[in-house]
């Protein structure tokens, strides 16, 4: 059986295709080389192969649906806006946790203070219990690198999510950086919101913007 | 040789709660004569300033780390000498090794308790 003439066009192609970074090889352009290879094939070839037509066209039926799913999944939406909030809402946790920890050892410290004024047995005790207090104020720094170890964790799966939506549309570098100054946008803007609303030590809270009791007081009393 | 509890320590840590902690605890031993460094490079700088008579590092700091940090102050010919405690939350034996072989003086785990502080500082200092 004479090998069928290969297209030249199409021969230059599938060769920059298997040259370039294969995970990051655009599946449109993949998709738009098997239909070639496929329509080729019914038009050169008066005995088709009917197994390679079947497989090749198999594969362009998976490269077709898996697209679709993913963009079922909104990665888009993933990537700008649930994981960057998801990350604001740990750093949060970070901060209220540290300016917990720094109230209780503030007032442990006067306990201490006071009991060096009394001196004596009573001192003694007071200061295994302040050592306990201060022991298990360490959980802060522990809870701390577990989060960031979570929000590192996060950061990977955002930008394999970019991955993947660069593998499956049609996509340049110029695409990919205007995603991430996106992505990058809405963590600032997450991030302010936090800081106003007093979840984030970051500068000073401002008064007329953080909700506190008094606010909720003068609602309350309003309705 | 008395340990003299007025010794000017070092505390490196990125949490400022952690360095609270431990500098209420030494208090408690009886060490009140304490400064505080957030990174192995502010470190580098107060320990290049002025003179210490040990240092306490915990380990996962950025820009450097303790480990790092360990590394510059024994291939530093004024600083070699001084004993340095790691405390850090790095458990693994791997880890322990190679603070060693880098010259660490002792290694406690987080968290830690006061006794165990105390203990690892006599281990360094001796009795007191």
């Amino acid at each position: 059986m004479t090998a069928p003439k290969v297209d030249s066009e199409l021969l230059s192609e599938v060769t920059e295709l298997k040259s370039g970074n294969v995970r990051h090889a655009d599946a449109s352009e993949i998709l738009e080389v098997v239909q070639t290879i496929i329509d080729s094939m019914n038009r050169d070839i008066p005995t088709i192969d009917v197994a390679v037509k079947g497989d090749l066209e198999e594969l362009a039926n998976y490269i077709r649906d898996t697209k679709a799913e993913i963009m079922n999944l909104s990665p888009e939406e993933i990537s700008e806006d649930t994981l960057p909030s998801a990350s604001v809402e740990l750093d949060a946790i970070v901060s209220a946790t540290e300016k917990a920890t720094n109230s209780i050892m503030e007032a442990t410290e006067i306990i201490e203070k006071v009991g060096d004024e009394i001196g004596g047995e009573t001192a003694e005790k007071l200061m295994e219990a302040t050592t306990q207090i201060f022991e298990a104020c360490g959980f802060q720094d522990i809870t701390g690198q577990r989060i960031t170890k979570v929000v590192n964790a996060m950061q990977e799966i955002e930008a394999k999510i970019d991955d993947l939506i660069s593998a499956f549309s049609n996509d340049d570098d110029e695409a990919r950086e205007e995603r991430r100054r996106a992505r990058e946008q809405h963590r600032a803007e997450k991030r302010q919101e936090a800081i106003a609303e007093g979840e984030l030590l970051e500068g000073p809270q401002l008064p007329d913007t953080a909700v506190s009791q008094d606010d909720i007081d003068a609602l309350f009393d309003s309705l | 040789m008395a340990v003299d509890k007025n010794m000017p320590i070092l505390i490196v840590d990125d949490y400022k709660t952690m360095l609270r902690i431990i500098r209420n605890l030494l208090k408690q031993i009886g060490f009140e004569n304490v400064e505080e460094a957030t990174d192995g490079t502010a470190a580098l700088a107060k320990l290049r300033e002025s003179e210490f008579k040990l240092v306490i590092s915990d380990w996962n700091m950025e820009p450097m780390t303790g480990i790092e940090l360990l590394r510059e102050v024994r291939a530093d010919d004024n600083m070699k000498k001084i004993p340095f405690i790691m405390v850090t939350a790095e458990s693994k034996t791997e880890n322990v090794v190679i603070a060693k072989e880098a010259g660490v003086s002792n290694y406690i785990v987080k968290p830690f308790n006061a006794a165990t502080l105390k203990s690892k500082l006599v281990g360094v200092l001796g009795e007191f």
